[in-house]
């Protein structure tokens, strides 16, 4: 009786065992099934990541080729483009959209950049902007006050006056200082005391007026002329990145069904 | 006979041989489930990161030559020296450039190893919106 109960116990061990390394085959099995579907994931989200970054490159390259607006990157970022600014951005940006649409199948939407072109400097959170690109204003929009000021430098065909700057105004969080450069003459304001300045020719004519208002700057040009914003010594706040912020680009795979946002970073 | 029988039952009749069969079973269905799991195990750590890696390979070549804008002069031949110039040398690689009015290739030759492929976009200097598409393996 004795054998007997051994021998049970021996197959029971046994069964037990051979359980326990059939379970270990079933967990390896369905983790090799489990990992060749990650492979597979990581696969299109490469993919996806490739071609997401080459499309933000080709952006990148548009607007530093087409938009007309220079950007220099230092202690200061400086902005420089004519206003109204009449590059055809939109009729490229156009292009590349049905370009990438009907190649990539990818749904792209730009409306944001067609209107507004934003540049993001981070990560100071200042916006430079327009309200509709190709129309005459400017705007920069700061959260804080992580800079000292704005110097803004016209350049216009119009005949000026020595005194065709004219100010206007309380200082505010941050200052102001204006240059205009005409056909013939030069004026300034450089008190850093005033929140606004008018431009005018030496007619009489309006040609551009330019408001601070707390930390944000208003610029609008009523004849053509070249502008150039410059945020002045902005805090040190790390590395700077000038970038046009995810909300602008949004694209949708719909091969695989996945959305996104991506930023498209300048400088 | 009886006594043969019993000599060959010896003390504890024929459990012996029985139990001896029984941890061969044992020891066999051990061996294979084990070869089985470490098969499996192995697959798994590595095929998919070598065939990822591959990818990955392909993937950062291409996008180091775009970012230098090495792709811009849609020249096949200038394109192919500059691949070669940063393929590492146990690999080839082929692409094809679709843009609007041209067509630049280097075609693929026959292979039996795994080819890792991708595409993206270019856009040139002169705002020429191209498709790049290229496959890599292991010579």
């Amino acid at each position: 009786m004795a054998e007997v109960k051994k021998g049970i116990f021996y197959t029971l061990g046994f069964l037990f065992l051979a359980g326990l390394i059939l379970s270990l085959v079933a967990i390896a099995y369905k983790n090799f099934n489990f990992s060749q579907e990650r492979f597979s994931e990581i696969l299109i989200l490469d993919k996806i990541y490739n071609i997401d970054s080459s499309i933000k490159n080709g952006f990148k390259d548009i607007i530093n080729i087409k938009s007309g607006i220079t950007i220099n990157k230092g202690a200061s970022i400086i902005f420089s483009e004519p206003l109204p600014n009449m590059n055809n951005i939109n009729d490229v940006l156009d292009e590349y959209e049905d370009f990438l649409e009907s190649n990539f199948s990818v749904l792209v939407n730009i409306e944001d950049i067609k209107t507004r072109l934003p540049l993001k400097i981070k990560p100071h959170e200042i916006e430079y902007f327009h309200q509709d690109f190709g129309d005459n204003t400017i705007n920069v929009n700061a959260n804080e006050t992580n800079f000292e000021g704005y110097t803004v430098s016209v350049t216009t065909k119009e005949d000026l006056k020595g005194n065709s700057c004219v100010a206007s105004g309380k200082k505010q969080d941050v200052y102001l200082v204006f240059y205009a450069s005409g056909k013939n003459k030069d004026c300034s304001e450089n008190g850093k005391s005033k929140s606004k300045v008018d431009l005018y020719s030496s007619s009489g004519q309006q040609i551009a007026t330019v408001s601070v208002t707390g930390n944000d700057l208003s610029a609008s040009s009523f004849l053509p002329i070249n502008i150039t914003i410059s945020i002045d010594n902005l805090n040190n706040l790390g590395i700077t990145y000038i970038l046009l912020p995810k909300e602008a680009l949004y694209l949708n795979f719909t091969e695989f069904n996945i959305t996104k946002n991506s930023t498209i970073n300048l400088l | 006979m009886a006594k043969m029988k019993k000599l060959l039952n010896l003390q504890f009749g024929n459990k012996g041989y029985i139990f001896s069969l029984d941890i061969c079973i044992a020891l066999f269905i051990i061996v294979i489930t084990l070869i089985v799991s470490l098969f499996l195990i192995s697959r798994t750590n590595e095929d998919n990161l070598s065939l990822a890696q591959q990818t990955k390979l392909a993937d950062d070549i291409v996008s180091v030559l775009d970012y230098n804008k090495k792709f811009d002069s849609l020249n096949k031949n200038t394109i192919s020296s500059n691949i070669n110039y940063v393929l590492p040398k146990n690999y080839d690689m082929r692409f094809r450039i679709e843009c609007k009015n041209k067509i630049i290739q280097n075609l693929i030759n026959n292979t039996n190893n795994f080819i890792a492929s991708s595409e993206r976009v270019i856009v040139t200097d002169n705002l020429e919106f191209c498709k790049l598409r290229y496959w890599l393996w292991q010579k």
